[in-house]
């Protein structure tokens, strides 16, 4: 047990430093000069340039600047951004919570929904349900998330005027930003009425959240799905019904518990995708999240910016990842570390 | 086959369950407050640094008051924190009254102790007529709009009489001197503020979270999301009705249409034209309208080789159509442009020479300008909609088309606003479409910012052009006072223009609002931004 | 040996007789397969069945609405966009854009992310473990993430957002060759070759490559889909093809600017990337599936 952590604190500190020294390299790489890119400030004269380059060790060895590089990242001095002028860490940690809010929420929804369907169909498989499950699920998974997002927009906001489309919360209401979490952030808030803020932010997740559970929540279908099948044919499982178990002792007993190990490792990769729909879904709908920063850092090409947020969003699915892995591991210690069933 | 019939009944009663939880439409009515949806971020919180409409729409109204105010109908100049001036005979002295008792605003990073005097009006004015002044290099020290009128090199002096007595002498007749007081960007700061922020040595802060003496005050901003401002109790004209404004700052304009649509925005900037009829079809939206005094051209950057060379230009000018353009960016919500000024202006010319359509001519100069086939080019197409030019993407691709035919490749680029602006003062372009929206109503805010030598290091002269000849002929219009012979002048101008070709005119457009039918008191402002302290929102 | 026997009598029929017969008993994934092949054919063949030239401009015919429409003109079967392009023109050529560069960036990935996989399958030890831990930072990073720092380093175009998307396929290639080659390594047909003398390249060419072909198939279809839904997501979000470039998502994201007065100009392109997606799905299940029944067997 002792030795699985301390495996995966290596794996994820070397991680994280192949990451960071990514980050580092973006410096030399964005068609920028690298003291803007590290530092976000345009150096007005060279006097200036000369004592920025100083600061920051740039005339000095790659690995001296590097080293340089990850004491200031500890430190949390992540530069400042090339268009506003803000420091990077405020505006990436305003923005980090909206988008994990909303990833949550639709992870949420994801498992809720996923898992229980997936089972169902599973335990019914070749059924007509089964079919229209399945029907269903490919056709959701094959939606493009941004076309979804329009069509929901169409729909509910314009045509029945519903749900609206604006961001986390009426902007009328003023909350001040403390911890970045919408809901926290209501709670602390003075002088606003907060259940109608409560219900205003809540009106306005739906769409967004939807829109990105909406994909993912049909992969995870599918994934449990098989997962369930594969288990089903198992020899245990005969031998399980030959004993004479009822379907329901068989089913919670044997079947979910097996089939769902397998699901973590993929539940993995699905985060993946369903960050990179949100940075999408986040777009339309002015929701101030990461990637709707990320992207209009890359419009406005705010190289500073978009360094740090590279890394911030990596560490933070990295993170993720890792977690889960670690978890799947302290659990079922027995297993591969990469097997995993197919959809 | 029952099994079949699950999954309808169940996806249908979620979507009654889904209604049933918001059986009335969604209303944004929490709080009283007005929702404006901008298409981009603001460059800064002080117009004095920047000509873009957008940095003007989101403070100059909004925050800030200037000395004279241009009247909303009529578009005659009238007074607001100056109560009333006075001109001597040769125009050379301006004597301004200021009015009393006017607060700049309270807010939690200052607290004013005294009100609007003589000492704000020079600080104001000072800051970017004077290099030496402490706060001239805070933010840069580019002040383009009064560089490219060169407006601070013709003032001599500013004196305060008295505290609440101003006078400007200027060097040279100016007849559109008062126009330019009277412009968004002539705003008046707090000297108090700028002693507060010089003595805790962060003046820059001055631009950032701004104080003056408008109907609402600076409360937040967060970059690509909002500006919220709260309303300024001690307005000197009367406290507005609505607690609370906020630019909603969304660059799509399809999604500034649909905020609109739900009633999420009150107003929106820039409605694109091809929503114009949905606009005007419903009930609930209104869509106002007025000729606006703006021009939509394409620039060429004549310090580029080839582009230096006039014919080289007017071939490229040949070879687009223009009515095509403007039937199919503009919907025929413009005029044609021949030369800078709209036809409502006194100055304009109604028989100026204008460029026509024959791409055969336009491949016979460049081959004469030794350009061979395949030759390629850039045109940047602005990112955000103007009253100029709502949709200079499309434009470009029509132009792309165009020059396909006489063989010359396009390059269409296009950036974020600010990004797109700070390149193009780098001069980064071959040639630009873009366009000008006058500040006041005098033919030379057309002439001089455009295209004028002064113009060309403050970055609104987009074809980097200087011709000393073009420089006389606005300065001697200037000089006078009589309409006819400033008239001649300028018809002379056009004639250069023409010869020369550093831009092609495109198109006059009509200038649009769109608003929701509860908002009473929106007009548009016939000069500069969008004036939102009059504006009440009923509710129902 | 002569070819004479007995046993030839009887028809056996290859592997792949055997996929296709379980694939095509599946109508759905045959309708799949047939809705696939004709994206294929307007990859392919877009500049001789479209209609118009998709840049055409026809300044006289600004956002017609679809043939069926009652105002519609047969002229232009799906209508015109808000610059009087034919929009049927330009699906065809956006099909040609974004399924052919998608085909174009799962062969790369895939022989790129094969030759990785089956070199990490056969080592061991350290080497592999370094490159299992970069290979599980890769995967973690979105791909819209890689494809916003390519863009930023290299500028924005269709080719930039290939190579993002490129990178972003090869781990899950590499990860699926590098599991398959370590299980078949322990197999019995393996050892037997080792025992033979065959080399390791002798190895992967002759025993495990033929056995990892299906793996291929389906984990390419799954990429292909993969791969559809980026390209267009990075030409909507403006940041792969550009204007005047026909690519699916960019059709949508300019179609969003007249959404209310022209929809078809969303719903069509929404439509055709959708379809498409659809279709590689369904037949890459019917592929799975046909493949399972068969091993099953």
């Amino acid at each position: 047990m002792i030795r699985i952590l301390f495996r995966y604190s290596i794996l994820f500190s070397l991680t994280l430093l192949s990451l960071s020294a990514l980050s580092f390299s973006l410096i030399y790489l964005f068609p920028a000069e690298p003291v803007t890119t590290l530092t976000g400030i345009t150096p007005q004269n060279l006097i200036q340039h000369e004592a920025l380059m100083n600061q920051y060790h740039l005339n000095n060895s790659i690995i001296v600047q590097f080293a340089d590089y990850l004491s200031e990242l500890f430190a949390g001095n992540w530069g400042v951004s090339l268009i506003s002028g803000q420091p990077l860490s405020e505006e990436i940690m305003l923005a980090l919570p909206a988008t994990i809010e909303l990833s949550a929420c639709a992870m949420f929804i994801v498992i809720v929904v996923g898992i229980p369907l997936g089972c169902y169909s599973g335990l019914r498989a070749y059924s007509a349900t089964d079919f229209t499950i399945n029907s269903i699920s490919v056709t959701a998974y094959s939606v493009p998330v941004f076309w979804l997002a329009v069509l929901f927009i169409l729909t509910f906001s314009l045509q029945f005027g519903w749900l609206p489309l604006s961001g986390r919360i009426n902007l009328l209401f003023d909350i001040p930003p403390k911890t970045g979490f919408l809901m926290i952030d209501i709670l602390l808030a003075e002088n606003v009425d907060k259940a109608a803020a409560f219900s205003d932010a809540l009106l306005h997740m739906i769409l967004p959240v939807l829109s990105i559970a909406f994909i993912s929540t049909a992969s995870m279908i599918r994934i449990t799905r098989r997962s369930i099948i594969d288990v089903l044919n198992k020899p245990f499982i005969i031998a399980a019904r030959s004993k004479g178990l009822s379907s329901k002792q068989i089913f919670f007993r044997h079947v979910l518990r097996n089939a769902l190990l397998p699901i973590l490792p993929l539940m993995a990769m699905q985060i993946t995708t369903l960050i990179t729909n949100a940075m999408i879904v986040e777009t339309l709908f002015s929701w101030p999240g990461i990637g709707n920063w990320l992207i209009q850092a890359i419009y406005q090409r705010d190289y500073s910016a978009l360094r740090m947020g590279m890394l911030a969003v990596s560490t933070l699915v990295v993170m993720i990842t890792i977690a889960i892995d670690l978890f799947n591991r302290l659990i079922d210690p027995s297993r591969e570390k990469y097997e995993s069933v197919t959809i | 086959m029952q099994k079949w019939l699950v999954w309808p009944v169940i996806s249908t009663a979620l979507i009654t369950l889904l209604g049933g939880c918001s059986p009335q439409k969604y209303s944004a009515n929490y709080t009283n407050g007005l929702v404006y949806c901008s298409e981009s971020d603001p460059i800064s919180m002080n117009p004095q640094l920047d000509t873009s409409t957008t940095t003007a729409d989101a403070t100059a109204h909004q925050i800030y008051d200037r000395l004279l105010e241009f009247d909303t109908e009529s578009g005659r100049i009238r007074p607001s924190l100056a109560s009333s001036w006075s001109v001597s005979d040769d125009g050379l002295l301006y004597r301004f009254s200021l009015r009393r008792d006017v607060k700049f605003h309270t807010t939690d990073y200052f607290t004013p102790n005294r009100p609007f005097d003589a000492s704000d009006v020079l600080f104001s004015f000072n800051r970017w007529r004077l290099p030496e002044h402490s706060f001239h290099n805070v933010s840069g020290g580019y002040y383009p709009y009064f560089e490219s009128l060169g407006l601070a090199d013709n003032i001599a002096d500013i004196k305060a009489i008295s505290p609440y007595e101003v006078e400007i002498s200027l060097k040279q007749r100016d007849s559109s001197f008062l126009a330019n007081i009277a412009s968004d960007f002539s705003v008046i700061l707090s000297a108090e503020y700028a002693d507060v922020l010089m003595s805790q040595g962060i003046p820059e802060k001055i631009d950032r979270l701004p104080i003056g003496t408008g109907p609402y005050q600076y409360a937040d901003y967060q970059k690509n999301h909002y500006i919220r401002y709260d309303v300024n109790n001690n307005y000197w004209q009367g406290t507005p009705a609505s607690k609370a404004l906020i630019f909603d700052i969304t660059p799509k304009s399809s999604l500034r249409l649909a905020k609109l649509m739900t009633g999420e925005c009150d107003a929106v900037a820039f409605p694109a034209r091809v929503d114009h009829q949905i606009i005007r079809e419903r009930e609930d939206l209104v869509l106002a309208e007025k000729p606006g005094l703006n021009i939509g051209f394409w620039a060429f950057n004549t310090e580029r080789p080839p582009f230096d060379n006039p014919s080289v230009r007017k071939a490229l000018a040949y070879a687009i159509d223009k009515n095509t353009l403007i039937e199919a960016v503009y919907f025929d919500s413009a005029t044609r442009a021949k030369s800078l000024l709209p036809a409502a202006s006194w100055a304009y010319q109604a028989d100026a020479q204008d460029t026509g359509y024959n791409p055969v001519l336009a491949r016979q100069l460049l081959d004469e300008a030794g350009i061979e086939p395949g030759f390629t080019m850039s045109v940047w197409a602005i990112p955000v909609e103007r009253a100029y030019n709502p949709n200079a993407q499309k434009m470009a691709e029509l132009i792309q088309r165009y020059l396909a035919d006489i063989e010359v490749e396009v390059n269409i680029v296009s950036y974020d606003w600010s990004t797109f602006r700070r390149q193009l003062r780098q001069g980064n372009h071959d040639s630009v479409l873009i366009g000008w929206s006058a500040d006041n109503g005098d033919p030379d805010n057309f002439y001089r910012p455009l295209l004028s030598c002064d113009a060309i290091p403050s970055g609104t002269n987009r074809a980097r052009w200087c011709n000393p000849a073009y420089d006389e002929i606005l300065d001697r219009a200037l000089q006078t006072e009589d309409v006819d012979i400033r008239k001649a002048l300028y018809f002379q101008a056009n004639e250069l223009l023409f010869d020369k070709l550093p831009m092609v005119p495109i198109a006059h457009a009509l200038r649009y609002q769109a608003y929701r039918e509860e908002l009473n008191g929106m007009v548009i402002n016939p000069y500069g931004g969008v004036r939102l302290g009059g504006v009440t929102k009923q509710r129902d | 040996m002569s070819r004479f026997s007995l046993y030839d009598d009887e028809a056996h029929p290859s592997p792949w007789q055997h996929t296709w017969r379980a694939f095509k008993s599946s109508h759905i994934a045959l309708v799949g397969l047939a809705v696939l092949l004709l994206f294929v054919f307007f990859a392919f063949f877009a500049p001789l069945v479209a209609p118009y030239n998709p840049t055409y401009q026809n300044t006289e015919a600004l956002l017609i609405p679809p043939s069926w429409a009652p105002n519609g003109s047969i002229a232009h079967l799906f209508g015109t966009d808000a610059l009087g392009r034919d929009l049927f023109s330009r699906i065809m050529y956006g099909c040609r854009v974004t399924f052919g560069t998608s085909l174009l960036v799962v062969i790369i990935a895939m022989l790129v992310g094969v030759t990785i996989g089956t070199i990490a399958g056969m080592l061991s030890g350290v080497r592999s473990s370094v490159v299992n831990h970069l290979l599980d930072a890769l995967m973690a990073i979105p791909t819209l993430l890689i494809a916003i720092i390519i863009v930023g380093i290299l500028g924005s175009g269709l080719v930039n957002s290939m190579w993002a998307i490129t990178l972003a396929l090869i781990p899950q290639f590499v990860h699926h060759t590098r599991s398959f080659v370590r299980g078949e390594m322990k197999k019995d047909y393996i050892q037997s070759s080792t025992l033979d003398g065959a080399s390791n390249l002798q190895l992967f060419y002759y025993s495990i490559l033929p056995n990892m072909i299906e793996m291929l198939v389906v984990q390419g279809t799954l990429a292909l889909s993969i791969a559809v839904i980026d390209i267009s997501a990075l030409g909507f979000l403006n940041l792969g093809a550009q204007a005047p470039l026909p690519e699916l998502g960019a059709i949508l994201a300019t179609g969003l600017d007249a959404g209310y007065l022209a929809p078809w100009n969303i719903a069509i392109p929404g439509v055709s990337i959708f379809l498409m997606v659809l279709s590689i799905t369904i037949v890459g299940d019917g592929l799975r599936s046909a493949l399972r029944k068969r091993v099953n067997r």
